[in-house]
């Protein structure tokens, strides 16, 4: 089912790629981000909650229709509800966009999260297929994005795949028309759905960054 | 009935009476003198106007452009006929045409007794006029140099052109039929140099009409090599000139709905994804719906949509197209000088 969903995806692109282009640019952006992760699980009827704060950068490569991102983050989390244990955290991310639209976009993502602590090492390996849109609010300066994807591929070691996986984000971003300055608040959501211990995982993300266009 | 003569002898002591204006108005030149009799005329008073007229002749000094002094004369000639004095005004319009020779009457503005009467006495007063720009810059061999004559009575007009100085040669630079008044285009003989054919000149226009009458007049000319000028660019249109490209819109109600609908989704995004288990209001969430929200709000007031105004882009255009046409059509006029040799020619005086 996934599968035929995502060949009919890829088709509708490929179509809509053969569209001509209005002209060619490229646009860069590099970005400084902070971030405050929580991760939310429950264990055996307890909910256990770390938090605390990532710091990271990331950089964007916009190329007509074509956007890809790299980002990395590292950091700690601390122990907030139910739980001893601080780690050690961080994940790496690249993300794939085509513009169908000016305003929507198909997106493919890998995520790959780890935690260290006392108590272990796990990683987290996410794979997400989704859509993204963007709308200007009044100034071309100002605009919101929201994305959704879903996580067909997400597997967690020590624990089997979830049933259901998904994530969701909403973020605004500041872009002055004079200064090439890129500033964004984002808001993340991430389900997981393994048998009998649901997770999530949430952060808020802070960037800033410094864009070239050509 | 007060006969010709009478008119006349009273015109004249007229004219004896104001020799003795009074000196108050001596200061004022005779443009302005002139200025006031009109003003006068216009006025319907016109026994001042023609006083004034008058005043203006008698105080003009000789270097008084002929045009003026001509001007003043036709307006008394007018004034004078317009009182019933006949013969006074044929002794002024008389007077005009000795002045300029090339005044004439608007047949617009008199009526066609005066014009036949202002012809009659044109025709009558012999006096050859001739006009040439006072100092002017050719390009020689190929610009002409324009001559405007005035005759009498429809005749012919020579023009011949000589060095000044002893056993010098004339040339006939053109001959053609003139019914009152002319301007010919005389190309002057420069020959393989302008510099060799700098110096002082002297044309001679020569009228002579069937009947046998003829006149003759000269002009002193001085003929001198000028390197040409380069011409200024022109300077761009100012920008009073141009017209707005873009109106400023009403703000957008779409983009403030935007702005506040993903800034509810942002913060409702825990409540409504989560799993029921683990479902609870995050402050970071509400953080991000709020800036989201807040952003809507500061784009609807801020950010108000730019209508473009094609109609004025184009005009912009059109106005900066012409103006760069103009300069490169001045580069290409000045690329064509760089270097060149015009020939100057000066009228030194009237002979």
């Amino acid at each position: 089912m996934i599968s035929r969903a995502l060949t009919l995806a890829l088709l509708a692109a490929a179509g809509l790629a053969s569209r001509p282009l209005a002209a060619q640019r490229v646009e860069i952006a590099g970005l400084g981000i902070v971030a405050g992760p929580r991760s939310t699980v429950l264990d055996q009827g307890a909910r256990e909650v770390i938090g605390g704060v990532w710091i990271g950068a990331a950089v964007e490569v916009k190329y007509n229709r074509f956007l890809l991102t790299a980002s990395g983050l590292r950091g700690t989390l601390d122990p907030i509800e139910n739980t001893p244990f601080q780690s050690d955290a961080g994940e790496e991310g690249i993300r794939v966009g085509f513009a169908l639209r000016s305003r929507l976009a198909l997106e493919a993502s890998y995520l790959a999260r780890a935690f260290s602590s006392t108590a272990g090492y796990q990683r987290w390996d996410i794979l997400g297929l989704g859509a993204a849109v963007s709308v200007p609010l009044g100034d071309s300066a100002l605009s919101a994005h929201a994305r959704a994807s879903y996580l067909p591929v997400a597997t967690a070691s020590g624990r089997s795949s979830p049933s259901f996986a998904m994530a969701a984000e909403v973020g605004v971003s500041v872009a002055p028309r004079r200064a090439p300055l890129l500033m964004r608040l984002t808001y993340r959501f991430e389900r997981f759905d393994f048998p009998g211990e649901p997770a999530q995982f949430d952060r808020i993300t802070l960037e800033v960054g410094y864009r070239v266009r050509r | 009935m007060i006969s010709a003569r009478c008119w006349l002898v009273a015109v004249v002591a007229l004219d004896v009476a104001a020799v003795g204006v009074p000196r108050s108005a001596a200061a004022q030149t005779p443009e302005m003198t002139l200025a006031r009799a009109v003003a006068a005329l216009e006025a319907t008073e016109t026994e001042r106007g023609v006083e004034l007229l008058r005043e203006a002749i008698a105080t003009a000094p000789r270097a008084t452009p002929s045009a003026l002094r001509g001007n003043a004369e036709v307006r008394l000639a007018v004034a004078s006929w317009s009182l019933g004095f006949f013969d006074s005004a044929t002794v002024h319009f008389q007077a005009a045409v000795s002045a300029d020779p090339f005044v004439t009457l608007d047949p617009e503005q008199f009526n066609p007794d005066l014009r036949a009467v202002f012809h009659a006495v044109r025709r009558a007063t012999l006096v050859l006029g001739v006009r040439a720009p006072p100092d002017t810059a050719l390009a020689p061999r190929t610009e002409p140099w324009p001559v405007s004559v005035a005759v009498p009575r429809p005749g012919q007009v020579r023009f011949r052109l000589a060095r000044t100085g002893p056993a010098s040669r004339d040339t006939l630079l053109a001959t053609t039929a003139v019914d009152s008044t002319a301007t010919v285009a005389l190309r002057l003989p420069v020959g393989d140099s302008v510099t060799r054919a700098a110096g002082s000149y002297r044309l001679a226009v020569e009228y002579s009409e069937p009947g046998g009458r003829a006149l003759a007049t000269t002009l002193a000319l001085e003929l001198s090599e000028q390197i040409a000028d380069s011409l200024p660019h022109e300077l761009p249109p100012a920008d009073s000139l141009y017209r707005l490209e873009v109106r400023w819109g009403a703000p957008s109600r779409a983009s403030l709905a935007r702005g506040i609908g993903l800034g509810v989704g942002a913060a409702t995004i825990p409540l409504l994804l989560a799993n029921s288990a683990l479902r609870g209001v995050g402050g970071r969430a509400l953080t991000v719906g709020a800036t989201v929200s807040a952003a809507g709000v500061v784009g609807y007031f801020l950010g108000r949509p730019r209508q473009p105004l094609p109609e004025n882009v184009a005009y912009n255009r059109a106005l900066r197209s012409a103006w760069e046409a103009r300069n490169r059509t001045l580069a290409a006029a000045n690329e064509r000088r760089r270097g060149a040799v015009l020939l100057r020619v000066r009228v030194a005086s009237p002979q």
